[in-house]
Order: C-alpha cells, then sequence, then structure tokens
C-alpha cells in the first residue's frame, strides 16, 4: 500500500525539469498556540496532537489521496525510504511517538506533525517553480488557519521552536546540478557568493559539506523583516544566475575543455558499469556525472528521468524496499554494484 | 558589600528569590548562591563566555536568575543549551535573551507578510476605528456613517440586513 510506485512517481516529479535546477520546495513552520513545542512537550501531548489534526488535514482537498503515516508504525527501512525522497526529515524520522506525515497521493504536498514545529507544510515541484510552490503551501496554510489557532504575534509573525525560522516561517529552497562549476574550478567562489548574500547553501544527499553529486539545495536564511514574495522572488532571481553561470561553465567545458568533461563522464561510466562493490555516495557521483554527460550530449541510451529514477533507486532505504528486506549495508553495496551494471549495460559514449 | 544571606563573605553575586509570590533581588556570596540552589551569574567568566557565544547579555541586569516560562515550564539555561524555545509564550518570557538572537539571525526585527485572516480583520477594524475617531474629530459625518457600518459588518453584520457577503470567511467548522 505505502509508497507503491515508489520508483516511478518522483521520476515523473523531475519530468521536463532535466537540467540544472532539479526541484524546488517551499516549507512553511507553524505552531499552535498554548501548546508545548514538539521538543518539549511529552509523548501523551505528541500523541494527541497527532490524533486530533491527522484526520482534519487528511480529508483536505490540497492533500488529494492523502495518506497518514505515523513514525513509530513504521520499520526502519520505511522511514529512510520517505527521508530519501525528502518527504520526511531526520527529525522526524527520529521523532518517535506522535510524530509523522501526511502527505497527498502525488507526494507533492505534505504536512510533517510534530518535527521541530507543530506543522511543517512543505511544497515540492520540479524545476523552479516555486511560484506554484509557494502558492499551494500558501492555499493549505490558509485552510489550516481557520481550524487550529496558530501562534502569531503582530511584531514576530508566525512564533516558531527556533528564532531562526520566526516571522514568516518560510524556507524556500532549489536544488541545483553545479558539477560543471566543479570542472571549471568556479564552484568554490560561488558557493562562497551564496553565502555572503545571506543563503545557505547545502549538499543534498549527504549531510556536511561534501555533497554527492554535486548536487545542492539553495535556500533562504532569513524570515524575519522580509515578505515572502519578496523572499522567493530574490532566491528565484539570485538561484537564475547561478543556473546561467553552470550553463556557461558547462559551454566553456564543451569548447575549451572537452577532455576534461569527457573524461569525468568516461571515468564515471566506466565505473558503474564495471564496478562489483559500490557504496551509496559513489554511485550518486557516477550518476550526477552521467546526468551532466546527457546534458551535454556526451553519452547515448540513457535519459535523465533514468538517472533520477536510479539517484533515488539505489539509497539505502528505496533499495532494501525493492528486494523487500532488510540487508546489511556490506551487501548492499554490491546488490547496488549489480544493480548500477546491469541497468547502465547498454550506455555508450558518443562518438 | 557583604552577602545578604550569611552576612559575614562578601556579596559576588545577584540572584532571585521569590517569596509569597514576590520577587526579591540578594546579593549574596557564591557558596550562598550555591545553597539557594539559584544559578549564580554574571560573574565576569561566564559574562566573558556568554559574550563570546554571541548569548544574549544585558550587561545593565546584574541577575541571570533562572526565570521559567509560564506556558511550557522552559528555563532559561535550556533555552541557551538548545537555542529553541518551548512554546509560543517563550517569546514574552525570554524576550530579552531571544532580542540579539533575532538580531544575529535576521536582517529585519519585524514581522513582514503573510498575516492570519483574523489578524488582518483586526488589524483592519483597528484602521477603520482610527478612522472613524478622525472622521467625527473633522465632522465628517456622511463618511462617519460608513466606518461605522463597515465595522459593524466586521463584528459580525449585527447592524445589517444584508445577507453576508459571497466569499466571505466563515468561522472554523
Amino acid at each position: 500500500m505505502l509508497l507503491r510506485s515508489a520508483f516511478a512517481s518522483r521520476a515523473e516529479a523531475t519530468r521536463g525539469a532535466a537540467g540544472i535546477a532539479v526541484s524546488c520546495r517551499v516549507r512553511l513552520a507553524r505552531n499552535l498556540r498554548g501548546v508545548k513545542f514538539p521538543e518539549w512537550a511529552d509523548e501523551a501531548e505528541r500523541r494527541r496532537l497527532f490524533d486530533r489534526v491527522s484526520p482534519w488535514l487528511s480529508r483536505q482537498a490540497g492533500l488529494a489521496g492523502a495518506r497518514t503515516i505515523a513514525m513509530d508504525e513504521m520499520d526502519e527501512v520505511t522511514r529512510d525510504l520517505l527521508r530519501e525522497r525528502h518527504l520526511i526529515s531526520r527529525d522526524l524520522a527520529e521523532g518517535g511517538g506522535g510524530a509523522g506525515l501526511v502527505v497527498s497521493g502525488d507526494e507533492r504536498v505534505a504536512v510533517m506533525i510534530n518535527e521541530e514545529d507543530h506543522f511543517r507544510i512543505q511544497v515540492i515541484e520540479p524545476g523552479m517553480d516555486l511560484q506554484r510552490a509557494w502558492e499551494t503551501a500558501d492555499a493549505l496554510d490558509t485552510r489550516m488557519e481557520q481550524q487550529f489557532d496558530y501562534a502569531f504575534s503582530a511584531k514576530l509573525g508566525y512564533l516558531t521552536a527556533c528564532p531562526s525560522n520566526v516571522g514568516t516561517g518560510l524556507r524556500a529552497s532549489i536544488m541545483v546540478h553545479l558539477l560543471g562549476l566543479r570542472l571549471t574550478g568556479d564552484l568554490d567562489g560561488v558557493l562562497r557568493a551564496l553565502e555572503r548574500l545571506r543563503l545557505t547553501v547545502r549538499g543534498v544527499g549527504g549531510e556536511g559539506s561534501d555533497p554527492a553529486g554535486h548536487m545542492f539545495q539553495i535556500s533562504n536564511q532569513e524570515t524575519l523583516g522580509v515578505d515572502e514574495a519578496t523572499m522567493i522572488a530574490r532566491l528565484l532571481d539570485i538561484v537564475g544566475d547561478v543556473v546561467h553561470q553552470e550553463q556557461n561553465a558547462r559551454r566553456r567545458l564543451q569548447r575549451d575543455m572537452p577532455e576534461t568533461l569527457a573524461d569525468c563522464v568516461a571515468r564515471a561510466l566506466a565505473i558503474v558499469q564495471h564496478a562489483r562493490v559500490m557504496e551509496t555516495g559513489e554511485a550518486l557521483d557516477d550518476l550526477a556525472a552521467l546526468r551532466l554527460g546527457v546534458e551535454t550530449g556526451l553519452l547515448r541510451r540513457l535519459t535523465v528521468t533514468e538517472i533520477d529514477a536510479l539517484m533515488l533507486g539505489i539509497q539505502p532505504g528505496h533499495l532494501q524496499k525493492r528486494l523487500k528486506r532488510t540487508i546489511e549495508p556490506d551487501r548492499r553495496d554490491v546488490v547496488r554494484a549489480d544493480w548500477l551494471r546491469d541497468a547502465l549495460a547498454s550506455v555508450v559514449m558518443r562518438g | 558589600m557583604k552577602c545578604e544571606i550569611c552576612k559575614q563573605k562578601a556579596a559576588e553575586v545577584a540572584v532571585k528569590q521569590r517569596e509569597s509570590g514576590e520577587e526579591h533581588e540578594l546579593f549574596v556570596c557564591q557558596d550562598c548562591a550555591r545553597k539557594m540552589e539559584s544559578k549564580p551569574v554574571a560573574t565576569a567568566v561566564n559574562a566573558v563566555v556568554e559574550l563570546l557565544l554571541g548569548a544574549a547579555i544585558d550587561l545593565q541586569l546584574p541577575t541571570r536568575e533562572e526565570v521559567r516560562c509560564p506556558g511550557c515550564g522552559l528555563g532559561r539555561a535550556e533555552l541557551r543549551k538548545r537555542g529553541r524555545v518551548g512554546c509560543a509564550a517563550c517569546y514574552e518570557t525570554f524576550a530579552r535573551d531571544l532580542a540579539p538572537m533575532l538580531r544575529d539571525m535576521h536582517s529585519g526585527d519585524h514581522h513582514v507578510g503573510k498575516l492570519p485572516a483574523r489578524e488582518r480583520l483586526g488589524r483592519t477594524r483597528a484602521e477603520l476605528e482610527t478612522s472613524l475617531a478622525e472622521a467625527i474629530k473633522a465632522q465628517r459625518y456622511e463618511e462617519a456613517a460608513k466606518l461605522r457600518d463597515r465595522i459593524r459588518e466586521l463584528d459580525g453584520g449585527a447592524a445589517s440586513d444584508k445577507p453576508p457577503a459571497a466569499g466571505g470567511r466563515h468561522a472554523a467548522p
């Protein structure tokens, strides 16, 4: 029942957005007045909230075909799978009793309950359609404010567990693939510039500074003193510029450094077609290089959609769900390598 | 100054003591402070540490007493440790501690953007009342009558026999 279309739907979600901006997300943090925030509430209080709000949420038009998922009823593999699909955070996965998720049938819209805040409304869209993500989140939020008594202050706006989210409670982010800038040696400069602009840059698919596959999530830091429309426009403007720089980097690679580009793609292809043991991070790096290869016309018999499906499918939760059993990490690396060899056997370099 | 409890050692820290509902400030020595199980504060060392941490500190205030939020029971020490509040009321309880954190995190100091519907109505009503007072003062009675009607509409349409406007907001089901 749960996530039966585990591989298809996220690949579909990126349809039409094959390129540098992979997907975008809007998240709104909301809390209730007079109810302890989840971290400070006890389990019984958290459960009461979850039991009260989840049935109502699951009936909302904004969450069509909703499924309600209580974290403590899910096994670890399912929690990993939800996390890999960016539907839940690590905090929610480990949130225990009362922590849960109501997610729409198409997985575009979700509300995390009892994460750091009582509600985290989130909407994911392919490409850079942040505007649409905001409109969807805004509409669901407006429905929710009629039903629930939000914690709001005239001065500080929406009150959140962490002061860094107070105000609009908005975190808008765009995921971008910046391998071209890495290969031309310009990535560090771009990342530094983004931080000077008070934007947060995080690697996707890994904690810390060494992101798997050179996928980065760029998001706003500030939530107080800047309204939603201005912040979204600003993020779109800046990330639009980053995308433009990545395009230029790719053009420069093709024109001035074709061997560097071809070598990066060919090595990745050689590894995925021959390796016998493959960790998640390495697999994501190689698949990201293949993604660049497809987008720059260097590879045949492979599409971006197929790569995106593999990038999701080879992660531990998805891998184990696909095989319908729990597998030890060492063994997973072998299974992953087998799968990639099989899936990518027919891919060849052009010319 | 001598400690106000043992009257012997030098007073080094200020603590707050709650007695029959009232709060008193006492200047006491370290030993007596420990006995009171209050949190001694504003000693030179922790003041420096707090400054280095960029934490909230008000040097004019000699006490860093253990205030607890009436909404959730969160104490100042926990707030500092977690960097997160326990409930909405903490923003009032710990306003002084949170102000510098907010200054570091955000370039603005007040909310701009979406308002919940009830806030929007509240603001509109307050604005209408201000306009009404001004209209009466300036003897613009026709305008004042219109403003009064709009305020009554907002208050639930008591003075109006018109049907509620389509698309209007409804009370929560």
